[in-house]
């Protein structure tokens, strides 16, 4: 100890002039205003100014020269022996001369502002930083620490004229490329969770400096250490210190994603979980290793894949549950994705894969189509061997065997693609509305004939109206719109537009659905209870079914024999029920007390495409019964036969 | 009469100790290039061990290695007794040193030296630093880097001695040093070798002026350690031959005469052969002088440089001449 | 008192490129000095340190030709003060001191014949050698007891 305060003294000592030449620097951002003429509200701020200018530069320049100086001057000069022929043991002057010039750095950070913080009321732009001035000054002084460090290893490698400085550079490369590398790997996992983080990049560049700075101590003291007096031997062992330490971080970072990567569908805290597509497919995300999971399961088989969550930007599975696709980042990415993680997430041109899911086993292929980052929404065709990327004003058709692009349609004007459909494979269903609401809003129908290459115009509809929800039968040839403010539901025809009928609502609406007959369900609550009304499909009223002092909180999908399963929920307390609507019948059975219907499809633009009796329209959220309301496991239930299972255990 | 008992002191403790400095096998290489290979010796407690070399023999690796302030490829050198490269630190607490080149910060003054270098020993003679400088006149307050050659040497040399070691080990540290500072710094170290019986390691290429004084004497050549003796057994065994070396009538055999000998080197001259030889005996020499042919044969003592010539194979003087 | 043993000890003259080891060089030029009366009973002689510096020979040398001359009771060590000449220092035993002469002989013997010299020029050369070390050849000092 004795030592090394002697050695930190010794330095300084030997550079007491830049204490004084801070001194000298602290004075200027008070000449400033005064040499400037400046008055009133200018003087602090340029007095704030000057005074964070020069303690940076100061700083900044203080510790590359420091950096460079601080052991290489010695150790080329071959003055190292006035410190290794004395009882200074080699942490003691290794901590020593840091210590000294670390001092000096922080000094010269400080000194240049104390006049300013002294007449001011401190730094009022080093406010806005998170944690005030001084932890902007700290934040400053250790990355200048940093700083010092990086010169002072690459004046080693420089000035030590020995040859491995030449695989310096190559070694740089490859942690850089190593390290980008298993930054791909990660962001998917760490993608969705790192949104939620304040500043992610900065903490990126925190963690990174850290990392390096351990690194970078760990090789000056190995060094020097080891090295002693030859510089060659010093900057060997800095060499394989730097490059072996950073190189097992990637190492161990890229044993880190592999584990992350492989997580077991047991291992993983399941948050969310949709249906994919009616063949009983599910989506689930959750968390599994501190990382994000997204994985596509299938309930029937417990086959699963996982996908590249943070880099899947679209999904679609074909409306004959045969296939899915999903569009997601190239890996050929931008470093600016770091920093736009906190909006969107990175964006950029997407690739397609496309997966069975008729054959469970087979893992997801990726085709050769290309998306623009423009595409927002995409559309499988039946068999999925057609790809529909839907942009603004534009929708282009992909071949996906051989990644063509087989055609490509124009929409002009203000309005936009809302959604679009393969009807048949070769027939696609567009609907183009405006982008903005207003007092009216219209809607086109148009129909794409992939065979001719035609665009035709089939319907248009103009409706006065404020907030709308639409909902699709699950044929697709019917549209249902509710409009929330005027309490109207129409039922219009998918290719004309035309109105089949208009129903006024009977209280507030909460769900809807086209029934395979035809015939029209709405669920709808007051503050004391909910009812389901029956309409025929030309609107006449058929009944209505009352639900008891409850909140209809969710609409399962039809079964084959035409229950629909409604979730309740008791209106005082947490008390959960499944009950059955017999659309035929028009009366009502209690099913079960723990089971709520998975939300019906995992598509962003409109859910209920799921036809009755499908595979999907038996998964429901298992409750544990009187517990959580949290959804405790996947239970497969059929509503026409009672038949109960337990497909995932334990979300 | 301090220095009488201070040598019987230095004498009679070294004995049970451990050698003050020893090498065991020591090799040192950079790259393909060999400094020193298997290099053994030890440095008798109370002795005054020279080691000779031409340059880039190997020598200052070899005290490198000794400080602890390199490691050898192989082998081991020690401070006494213990790793001097494990525990360099607590080792040198009782080692001076003086380098080869003057090795101080150049903006330090010889009272910051001294300064900084007392927090560092146990014991530190401040005194006798500005002592010892204001006798030889060397400036205490002017930066190290503005001294003379000769005054340099006399600062380390005084920091060498301020914290009283054990052991003083010094490369070559009248390189460069005209006469009068060179005769100024070993009549120093004479004094301090009589006040306190220091062991002392150095090497050097001012012979005249360490042939009093080594009481022991190694010479590296070609990295390897071709000698490595006490001065007298060294001295006694060492002679240069003269003679005349004539055919004769009865002579049969001619040219093999310095046979008994082990002779380092053999000039033939004008007047005759001129050889030196390690294994000098009066028997031998009185059995050569009746071999038919030799005549006026006459046997010198050689000076430890004389030596040096005849093992090394080149004059230290001119090996010095080509080092500036 | 130093400046007195000083001026005389420095007669003492070390012959690095002789065959003959330092400290008998040394002991045989002290046991002269004092035979020839130059150092005087009782009278100081040179500290090892200042005697080890003007000849610039190894203080531990000076030493052991000390020692080893207080052994044979020609110098005396008095403690705190210095080593002194003995006051009544003893001649060298008689068998040592025919061991060293004819040690001495053989050598200058071998030397003379190897020059080619004839005895009588030896012995005249020794002779006058004698002569030039200030010492009377006819009158030998005080001997043995």
């Amino acid at each position: 100890m004795k030592a090394l305060l002697a050695v930190a003294r010794r330095e300084i000592g030997e550079r007491r002039f830049v204490l004084v030449a801070a001194a000298v620097a602290s004075v200027i951002p008070i000449l400033v205003p005064i040499v400037r003429q400046l008055s009133g509200d200018a003087v602090p701020i340029a007095r704030e100014m000057t005074a964070l200018i020069l303690a940076g530069t100061f700083g900044a320049g203080l510790a590359v020269a420091l950096g460079v100086s601080l052991f290489t001057a010695e150790l080329v000069s071959r003055r190292m022996g006035f410190y290794f022929s004395k009882p200074i043991s080699a942490g003691a002057l290794w901590a020593g001369k840091f210590l000294g010039a670390g001092f000096l750095v922080v000094a010269g950070i400080v000194i240049p502002l104390l006049p300013t913080l002294a007449l001011g009321r401190g730094l009022p732009h080093l406010r806005d930083f998170s944690g005030g001035s001084w932890s902007a000054i700290v934040t400053a002084g250790a990355e200048l620490l940093v700083l010092m460090l990086v010169s002072h290893a690459c004046a080693i490698a420089i000035r030590s004229q020995s040859r491995l400085a030449l695989f310096e550079l190559l070694a740089g490369a490859a942690v850089v490329l190593g390290a980008w590398a298993l930054f791909l790997r990660l962001i998917p996992v760490w993608m969705i969770l790192l949104r939620g983080v304040a500043d992610p990049a900065g903490r990126l560049v925190v963690y990174t400096t850290g990392v390096l700075a351990v690194v970078l101590l760990l090789a000056s003291y190995r060094a020097i250490a080891g090295g002693r007096t030859a510089p060659r031997i010093v900057h060997r062992r800095q060499f394989q210190t730097i490059w072996s330490a950073l190189g097992g971080t990637i190492a161990l970072g890229f044993l880190y994603s592999t584990w992350v990567l492989s997580t077991p569908l047991a291992a993983v805290n399941i948050l969310s979980i949709r249906a994919a597509g009616p063949s009983g497919w599910v989506w689930l995300e959750g968390i599994g290793r501190g990382a994000w999971d997204s994985i596509l399961f299938d309930t029937r088989s417990g086959a699963f894949e996982r996908l590249p969550a943070g880099r899947v930007k679209m999904t679609a599975v074909s409306q004959d549950g045969s296939s899915a696709a999903w569009a997601e980042l190239s890996r050929a990415v931008n470093p600016s994705w770091i920093f736009r993680m906190v909006s969107n997430g990175p964006t950029g041109a997407m690739l397609v894969k496309l997966r069975s899911l008729d054959r469970r086993s087979a893992p997801a292929v990726e085709t050769k189509a290309v998306l623009p980052a423009s595409v927002y929404s995409i559309a499988l065709s039946p068999g999925g061997t057609k790809l529909a990327a839907i942009e603004q004003q534009r929708l282009s058709v992909f071949d996906l065997k051989s990644g063509r692009l087989t055609g490509a349609f124009h929409f002009s004007g203000d309005q936009s693609i809302s959604d679009a459909w393969f009807e048949t494979a070769d027939r696609i269903r567009v609907f183009e509305r405006d982008t903005v609401e207003g007092p009216s809003w219209s809607l086109g129908s148009f129909e794409i004939d992939l065979a001719a290459r035609s665009l035709a115009g089939t319907g248009r509809l103009t409706l006065r109206g404020g907030s709308r929800r639409m909902i699709r039968s699950a044929s697709k040839d019917h549209l249902l719109i509710a409009d929330l403010v005027l309490g109207v539901v129409r039922v219009v025809d998918s290719r004309t537009l035309a109105v089949r009928s208009t129903i006024s609502l009977s209280g507030q609406f909460i769900d809807g659905a086209i029934r395979s007959d035809g015939g029209i369900l709405l669920l709808c609550e007051n503050d004391a209870q909910s009812w389901a009304d029956l309409y025929s499909s030309a609107g006449a009223t058929e009944g209505r079914i009352l639900l008891g002092q409850r909140h209809a909180t969710r609409l399962g999908v039809e079964s084959s024999t035409g229950l629909f399963p409604v979730s309740l929920r008791g209106l005082a307390q947490e008390e959960r029920t499944l009950v059955l609507i017999d659309s035929h019948s028009r009366s009502l059975r209690l099913a079960s007390q723990d089971l709520i219907p998975l939300p019906a499809s995992w598509l962003e633009i409109d859910p209920d495409d799921l036809p009755a009796g499908c595979e999907a329209s038996k998964l429901f959220f298992g409750l544990v019964p009187g517990g959580s309301p949290l959804p405790a496991s996947l239970v497969r239930f059929d509503p026409d036969t009672g038949e109960k299972r337990v497909v995932l255990g334990h979300l | 009469m301090t220095g009488e008992t201070a040598v019987s002191q230095a004498t009679g403790r070294s004995a049970s100790d451990a050698a003050p400095a020893e090498v065991r096998g020591l090799t040192v290489r950079y790259g393909r290039a060999v400094a020193c290979e298997s290099v053994s010796f030890a440095v008798p407690a109370g002795g005054v061990y020279v080691l000779l070399g031409r340059n880039g023999a190997g020598k200052s690796s070899l005290v490198r290695c000794l400080l602890g302030e390199q490691k050898p490829q192989d082998g081991e050198a020690r401070l006494f007794g213990e790793s001097s490269w494990k525990h360099r630190a607590r080792l040198l607490a009782r080692v001076g040193v003086v380098p080869e080149e003057p090795d101080a910060p150049p903006a330090m003054t010889a009272l910051q030296i001294s300064n900084f270098c007392r927090r560092l020993y146990p014991a530190w003679d401040a005194e006798s630093v500005t002592r010892r400088l204001a006798r030889f006149g060397v400036p205490v307050k002017t930066p190290f880097g503005r001294l003379s050659k000769g005054q340099k040497g006399q600062v380390l040399l005084a920091m060498a001695l301020a914290p009283s070691p054990d052991l003083l080990v010094l490369d070559d540290p009248t390189l460069g040093l005209d006469v009068v500072a060179r005769r100024a710094f070993w009549e120093e170290l004479v004094e301090d070798l009589a006040d306190r019986g220091t062991t002392i390691f150095v090497t050097t290429h001012d012979l005249a002026a360490v042939e009093g004084i080594a009481t022991r004497v190694g010479i590296l050549k070609g990295g390897r350690l071709a000698l490595d003796e006490d001065v007298e057994p060294l001295k006694s065994r060492f002679r240069r031959i003269r003679y005349a070396n004539r055919m004769t009538e009865t002579r049969t055999e001619y040219g093999n005469e310095l046979d008994a000998f082990d002779a380092v080197k053999v000039q033939v001259r004008g007047w005759g052969i001129d050889a030196v030889v390690s294994d000098w005996t009066d028997e031998k020499f009185a059995r050569f002088r009746q071999i038919d042919g030799v005549e006026g044969a006459e046997a010198d003592a050689l000076t430890l440089e004389e030596i040096f010539v005849a093992v090394a194979g080149e004059e230290p003087a001119k090996a010095e001449g080509e080092k500036r | 008192m130093y400046y007195y043993c000083g001026t005389h000890m420095r007669a003492l003259h070390i012959d690095f490129a002789s065959a003959t080891p330092i400290w008998s060089q040394l002991e045989e030029g002290i046991r002269f000095l004092v035979s020839s009366g130059s150092l005087p009973p009782g009278g100081a002689v040179a500290s090892v340190r200042e005697l080890a510096r003007d000849l610039k020979i190894n203080p531990a040398t000076v030493a052991k030709a000390y020692q080893r001359l207080a052994d044979a009771g020609i110098l005396a060590v008095r403690r705190g003060e210095g080593t002194f000449v003995a006051d009544d220092p003893p001649a060298m035993p008689r068998a040592e001191k025919n061991r060293l002469l004819k040690d001495g002989a053989n050598r200058y013997a071998a030397l003379a014949a190897s020059v080619q010299a004839t005895p009588g020029e030896a012995a005249d050369e020794l002779s006058a050698a004698w002569k030039r070390l200030g010492h009377d050849a006819s009158k030998p000092k005080k001997e043995g007891r």
